[in-house]
């Protein structure tokens, strides 16, 4: 990453999460990026796709164009800016395998060119797909109708798992904050009540550890 | 500034991207060209014939103007309407009564009822126009002064409503111009020296002077502006030659389209808005003949010169619109108010399908921050023209609610 995109500076680099943020170019127009990847090992049996790198776009953020949202966000996913969906999760187009310097990235930088001609024609240049909204309280009701299934829910038990798996529950809690768009390192009370006991749903999000917005579904989809 | 890129083989910009394919749309296709030219030699032969009745004074014609430094562009906003401007060469006494030699022109060229142009030829004060179906013939008659510079001519004005007094001859050296701003204007020398040194080959590569010069594609916009300004509105606008001469005189500096037109832009108002302090008018000499006043029929007076200033105060305030949000959106509204709504959104529409195809494809690239995306999405350059470019692998944008 380093070699290829200097602009974009390591701000965490640990061995769980690597945080990335710096200037990315549509068109003609910078946009500071940050880019994050919970840096889990893939575990099919735990269907987790929570590997995934995150890319939000924070300044200048995306803006809807005459009453029309931006097409390609996942909404209300990030406190500053917007998250970006820049390639479909459930497809072969990034992979553990995949450097994120060759696919994240231009995969913005194509993103962030669609957007600008979006604002100007009004029309989503680069393939996409929109599924339908994903509802996880009962997978049994989930309406989502594309071809590419999602992941099913992660349990408390898989959360468990990843806990092993990344050594310590402090960890999502690092990644919870970088998560919601936060500059700031977790203080005390981001961590009071972790643990098992914190969990109030058996669906677990790595959401729940930071402030909850008063319209977010308390579970919500770890597909991305 | 525009954003420029970091890689030092292209300094092209959206705005000049979108500049480049507005030019393209607004200057002759390579169909009316060769219309164009079918019509020059067409006329050329009508009027050498032998029963001409200026068959034995005809020395044939040359281009002048636009026609001649490979800048015409569309007379008109809402269709394709061409302007070609030609010299006759008359072997006549220069001092023959200007009115004499328009009506004479006149009428050899309209000719006989049922002949080629009858009925399709009009006289103005200085030249005999002859409408085709969106395209126009001025042809200029001239009279060679060989005691003085290379084709100083003596043209003639003679307007119709006006008493005989007024009548005038006029020293001239269109060809004298065009060759200056050849010189002038380096990277188009090329082609006007083509075109000068080959008289029945009257219209440059168009393609070719897109690659080579942004001077002449500044000055093909800037008549396209002065064009849409003046559309609505009675009176005369600035000669297209007095704005080729500001830009060949402010030529050189720039690397890139927008920042020519910025320059030209600027050294423009610069100069109105100094001779209209002065509380003068803007006066400009053809630099190959000093006798030759290129305004000598606009500005009028001041009134007719702050309206251009104003226009000028207009495009600087919307190109500088440009520098502070240089996107696709801003582009494409400010370029629709200073060159038409409808080609601008041509432009930018074809800019999105260009985009579009090529994400499909898989044939984006990426260097050094966006560079590839734009070339290629312009259809300017490919990936092969681009040291360190790599493909964006084809994927697929997703999208929805979390």
């Amino acid at each position: 990453m380093k070699a290829q995109h200097p602009q974009l500076r390591l701000l965490v680099g640990g061995r769980d999460l690597l945080v990335w943020e710096g200037p990315l170019r549509g068109f003609s127009k910078q946009y500071t990026v940050r880019i994050f990847w919970h840096r889990f090992p893939p575990d099919d049996s735990l269907r987790l796709k929570i590997s995934s790198p995150r890319v939000i776009v924070i300044d200048p953020a995306p803006q809807s164009l005459d009453g029309m949202a931006v097409p390609h966000i996942y909404r209300n996913s990030a406190r500053v800016g917007e998250r970006i969906c820049c390639w479909d999760p459930s497809s072969d187009d990034w992979n553990w395998e995949d450097a994120i310097a060759d696919t994240v990235v231009p995969y913005a930088e194509q993103w962030l060119c669609s957007y600008e001609i979006w604002r100007a024609t009004g029309i989503w240049s680069a393939p996409g797909r929109h599924p339908e909204i994903i509802t996880c309280e009962n997978p049994a009701q989930s309406t989502e109708t594309s071809s590419h299934a999602q992941p099913a829910p992660i349990t408390a038990a898989g959360f468990v798992k990843v806990g092993r798996l990344i050594g310590t529950f402090a960890s999502s809690a690092l990644m919870a904050v970088a998560s919601e768009g936060f500059y700031r390192w977790p203080r005390s009370r981001d961590w009071k009540g972790i643990g098992f006991k914190g969990v109030r749903s058996p669906h677990v999000s790595i959401w729940l550890l930071a402030p909850q917005p008063a319209a977010l579904s308390p579970s919500v989809s770890l597909a991305a | 500034m525009v954003t420029r890129f970091a890689d030092s083989s292209s300094t092209l910009t959206i705005a000049d991207a979108l500049l480049r394919k507005i030019a393209v749309k607004i200057q002759l296709s390579p169909t009316n060209y060769g219309i164009a030219v079918d019509h020059y030699e067409a006329v050329d032969k009508f009027l050498g014939r032998e029963a001409s009745p200026i068959a034995h004074v005809f020395d044939g014609l040359y281009p002048q103007g636009s026609m001649a430094i490979g800048a015409t562009i569309a007379s008109r906003l809402k269709n394709d309407e061409f302007d070609i401007d030609v010299v006759a060469k008359l072997k006549i006494a220069r001092d023959t009564a200007p009115a004499t030699v328009l009506d004479a022109l006149f009428d050899a060229v309209n000719g006989q009822p049922g002949s080629i142009y009858h009925g399709k030829v009009s006289r103005n004060s200085r030249c005999v126009t002859v409408d085709y179906d969106r395209m126009h013939l001025d042809i200029t008659p001239a009279v060679r002064m060989p005691e003085l510079d290379e084709r100083t001519s003596t043209i003639f004005h003679a307007h119709e409503n006006e008493p005989p007094a007024n009548h005038r001859h006029i020293v001239a050296n269109p060809w004298g111009f065009a060759r200056w701003f050849a010189e002038s204007t380096p990277e188009v020398s090329n082609i006007v020296e083509a075109v000068l040194r080959k008289s029945t080959d009257p219209v440059p590569d168009q393609e070719h002077a897109l690659e080579k010069s942004v001077s002449l594609i500044a000055l093909q916009l800037l008549k396209r502006w002065r064009n849409k300004c003046y559309d609505s509105r009675e009176g005369r606008a600035p000669p297209s030659v007095v704005l080729a001469y500001f830009v060949a005189m402010n030529s050189g500096s720039a690397r890139d389209l927008f920042t020519e037109l910025r320059v030209q832009s600027n050294a423009l108002y610069a100069s109105f808005a100094h001779a209209h302090r002065e509380g003068k008018l803007v006066a400009v000499h053809n630099p190959a003949c000093a006798t030759d006043v290129l305004t000598d029929r606009w500005p009028a007076d001041l009134a007719a010169q702050r309206i251009f200033l104003g226009d000028l105060e207009n495009l600087s305030a919307a190109l500088d619109q440009i520098e502070q949000d240089p996107t696709v959106e801003t582009c494409s509204n400010v370029f629709g108010e200073l060159f038409g709504e409808s080609v601008s959104r041509v432009v930018t529409e074809e800019f999105q399908k260009r985009f579009a195809d090529n994400a499909a494809g898989g044939r984006l690239f990426s260097a050094g921050g966006g560079l590839g995306i734009e070339l290629a999405a312009s259809g300017l350059s490919s990936a092969q023209q681009l040291s360190g470019a790599a493909p964006i692998r084809r994927h697929t944008d997703f999208g929805g609610e979390e």
